[in-house]
């Protein structure tokens, strides 16, 4: 994979998946910048008369159990799920791979100290050390992107990391270093721009499970607060009620399903527009 | 494939023919939601154990369910006029469940086990007023107190007091013997616990059924569907929201009794914005109780405004239960340096739903007032170590006791234990009620010093108390001859199943 494969990839026709997955992407984007403005009841507003009012014409998702109008609150609470998924792959984007260059660049002694630790945080499981990062700490919107971001920083780091390690074998890095450019010059100008492919089409997949940890972590109580209607927060509230109004569980459930599916999509396409094994597939 | 679907229905028919066999055994299926951590009644700590507690062991007096004292294995007591002599006198020929007969001196082993600080009885601080326990013949106990105490027959009928052979103390985490009506059969962490009827019970005939099985089921979604099934007679400790729901049901009996247990936000006397009584007393202006009890209960509860509950004769009657009045609360505040109200946050405990539920609703109620209430939600294991007693403001509850003494002098004397760890509050005519009532056997004097603590209290607020709790059991129609016990235990000696 090359900056020459990726400008003749551009060429190509889109995969279905990834148009599908974007265009529903992009819708539930939209919804979630305005969802706020445009929630039919207010979001947090108790009403005693109407609770557990199932789906109808007045609440299209029914109301909870203090009568809050769930599609509203799904409405209010769609950024919290996108914020936590692109967020926290940004932020593990912005830490792993210039971790991965550097242990690729300096072998020896430095890959030592930045991937030992690393393969130390990749053992253990991402619930527990994502409930590790905040359980010491009250929690809120910003602790948890930050830490579902650090728990999948080893794994763009060891990705980057391979990646930048088969590029500094090539020809045009080995010409670099015969200009007596410096480590930072290298990475930043020969090897990042043609190492960032299979690192965009890996954080595309990651997006995907950081949601889901997102979620996981505040259906746990490591996320938003009530009364603030994270997907994931709405779930955990919802279970109670489970057998006698399950709609207050379940439209905050299938939106993020559709959300995951969505972004999954998008992940795939993407992989299957860059990745030059699949072009003959791909590209038609 | 044809023959896995006969296998299955052939399985599904032995299942609906299981409920008729146990019948025909009678043996009585509680569903309960925690595996007992112990079986030493002495160190039980939550509802759960106090069932099993109450059902194999006895205490010196029982707590029916109009919480009215009636002998239990003293047949009767007196006490000095000083009421600092109590000496109880006990039933001839009660038998242990391995033969031996129960005297004195298991009696006084028992308290000496309980009040020794190194064996760390959770229910010891209730008991601080016992000086000495001693046996001045086989089937007599005297008691030495420190203080007078008008209620101490009552707070012998407590689910952690209850005597077990001395000789036998060892073998009480495994093998537990007792008095009481049933005996222990096994136990299975996280499966059941199963009794048997005890057939040489002190009161004849009793108990009815031939045993009990206290079944763990985490998950109360599967112990309704067991109990509409038929799998289950007893399910304890109903959530409030499915009393109205099962109530309906023609084949089950639902019971919600108002119990004294409670809930509260706790607010930190010591430090701002709470340190000022203004600030207090405008959060209890701002919010209508009456709507979160609905709220939060779904009207299974009453508002109150202390400990003791409005099922109890010596509650305050006179103080209303008022409207909300937002714009006094907002005046006090500003009058307490708050013109543009007060931001706080809001501990919540996770896991304890009804208490979240709670704070979300304070949360809400609270806006017009003035206080800007941001909800932190942290799990309930931390609370010990973060939250009792330091937080500004966070939502806690404890059950009933006994006695109204024991329900109110622990949390809002100035030096008592528990309000250390709760509000560090101090108001002079509170302390001076309580300590009266306390040393008074005569009830009308009681109540009129209760009353007059609630009064103060209301004018003093050391937080928000939000409700009582109300408690609630389902059955299925066949179990008769059951009350549900506001105390959250059962009594099933007269129990049938028809």
């Amino acid at each position: 994979m090359s900056a020459a494969a990726l400008r003749h990839a551009a060429s190509r026709r889109l995969p279905g998946t990834l148009l599908l997955g974007g265009a529903v992407l992009g819708a539930i984007a939209v919804l979630a910048v305005i969802g706020p403005w445009i929630t039919p009841y207010n979001p947090t507003a108790f009403a005693v008369r109407f609770r557990f009012v199932p789906p109808g014409a007045a609440h299209w998702f029914g109301t909870d159990e203090f009568g809050r109008d769930v599609l509203s609150r799904v409405l209010a609470g769609a950024h919290y799920s996108l914020v936590m998924g692109f967020g926290a792959t940004a932020l593990s984007l912005a830490v792993g791979v210039p971790l991965g260059l550097l242990a690729a660049f300096h072998r020896g002694l430095v890959e030592e100290a930045i991937m030992r630790p690393i393969d130390l945080l990749i053992s253990l499981p991402p619930v527990l050390l994502g409930l590790l990062i905040l359980a010491v700490t009250p929690p809120n919107l910003f602790k948890t992107v930050l830490a579902v971001g650090i728990v999948y920083v080893p794994i763009l780091a060891r990705l980057s990391r391979a990646v930048a390690l088969g590029l500094l074998e090539e020809d045009f890095v080995t010409a670099a270093r015969a200009r007596g450019e410096g480590a930072v010059s290298i990475l930043a100008r020969e090897i990042l721009p043609n190492a960032w492919p299979p690192i965009i089409v890996e954080s595309g997949l990651r997006v995907t499970f950081a949601i889901l940890l997102g979620s996981s972590l505040s259906f746990l109580g490591l996320g938003p607060q009530p009364p603030g209607s994270e997907w994931g927060l709405m779930i955990a509230e919802s279970r109670e009620f489970l057998d006698r109004a399950p709609w207050i569980g379940l439209a905050p459930g299938f939106s993020l399903c559709v959300l995951l599916i969505a972004v999954n999509l998008f992940g795939e396409g993407l992989r299957e527009f860059l990745d030059p094994r699949l072009r003959g597939r791909a590209g038609g | 494939m044809e023959l896995t679907r006969r296998a299955l229905m052939g399985s599904t028919l032995a299942l609906a023919a299981s409920p008729a066999a146990h019948a025909a055994q009678s043996v009585l299926r509680i569903a309960i939601g925690t595996s007992l951590a112990t079986l030493d009644p002495m160190k039980a700590t939550i509802g759960d154990e106090y069932i099993y507690d109450c059902l194999v062991f006895n205490g010196l007096t029982r707590m029916r369910e109009d919480l009215t004292i009636e002998p239990d294995l003293a047949e009767s007591w007196d006490y000095t006029p000083d009421l600092k002599q109590w000496t109880f006198h006990l039933r001839h020929g009660v038998k242990f469940h391995n033969g031996r007969e129960m005297v004195a001196d298991d009696v006084v082993a028992f308290y000496k086990r309980m009040l020794d600080p190194a064996n760390a009885a959770p229910s010891r601080s209730n008991y601080e007023m016992v000086d000495s326990v001693a046996a001045s013949d086989p089937y007599t106990v005297v008691f030495l107190l420190k203080f007078p105490y008008g209620g101490f027959a009552d707070i012998l009928s407590d689910r952690q007091v209850k005597i077990v052979p001395r000789d036998l103390v060892d073998q009480l985490t495994t093998k537990p013997i007792g008095t009481g009506p049933f005996m222990f059969v096994s136990y299975t962490p996280g499966d059941r616990l199963v009794l048997a009827r005890n057939p040489h019970y002190y009161e004849a005939g009793l108990p009815k059924v031939d045993g009990v099985e206290l079944r763990i089921i985490p998950e109360m979604s599967v112990r309704i569907a067991a109990l509409q099934a038929g799998d289950l007679d007893i399910v304890w400790d109903l959530p409030l929201e499915q009393v109205a729901q099962l109530k309906g049901k023609s084949d089950l009996r639902v019971d919600s009794v108002a119990t004294a247990s409670w809930d509260a936000a706790i607010m930190n006397n010591t430090t701002a914005p709470f340190n000022d009584v203004r600030v207090r007393r405008a959060f209890q202006l701002g919010i209508d109780r009456r709507d979160v009890v609905e709220l939060t209960l779904f009207g299974q509860g009453a508002p109150t405004i202390s400990p003791i509950p409005p099922t109890h004769p010596f509650y305050a009657r006179d103080i209303p239960v008022s409207a909300a009045d937002p714009a006094a609360a907002r005046k006090l505040l500003a009058e307490a340096g708050h013109p543009s109200g007060i931001q706080v946050p809001i501990i919540v405990p996770v896991g304890r739903p009804v208490r979240e539920r709670l704070g979300v609703t304070l949360q809400q109620l609270a806006q017009p007032a003035g206080f800007d209430l941001t909800v932190q939600r942290v799990p309930f294991a931390s609370y010990d170590a973060e939250v009792s007693g330091k937080a500004p403001l966070y939502i806690d509850g404890y059950f009933a006791r006994p006695t109204i003494d024991t329900s109110t002098y622990p949390f809002l004397h100035t030096k008592a234990s528990w309000n250390e760890k709760l509000w560090h509050y101090s108001d002079t005519e509170v302390d001076k009620a309580l300590e009266a009532a306390r040393l008074t056997g005569d009830v009308a004097q009681q109540k009129t010093q209760y009353i007059a603590m609630q009064h103060a209290l209301n004018d003093d607020p050391c937080g928000f108390f939000a409700y009582a709790v109300n408690f609630a059991c389902a059955y299925r129609s066949a179990v008769q001859n059951v009350q549900t016990h506001p105390m959250r235990w059962f009594d099933l000696r007269h129990a049938t199943i028809t």
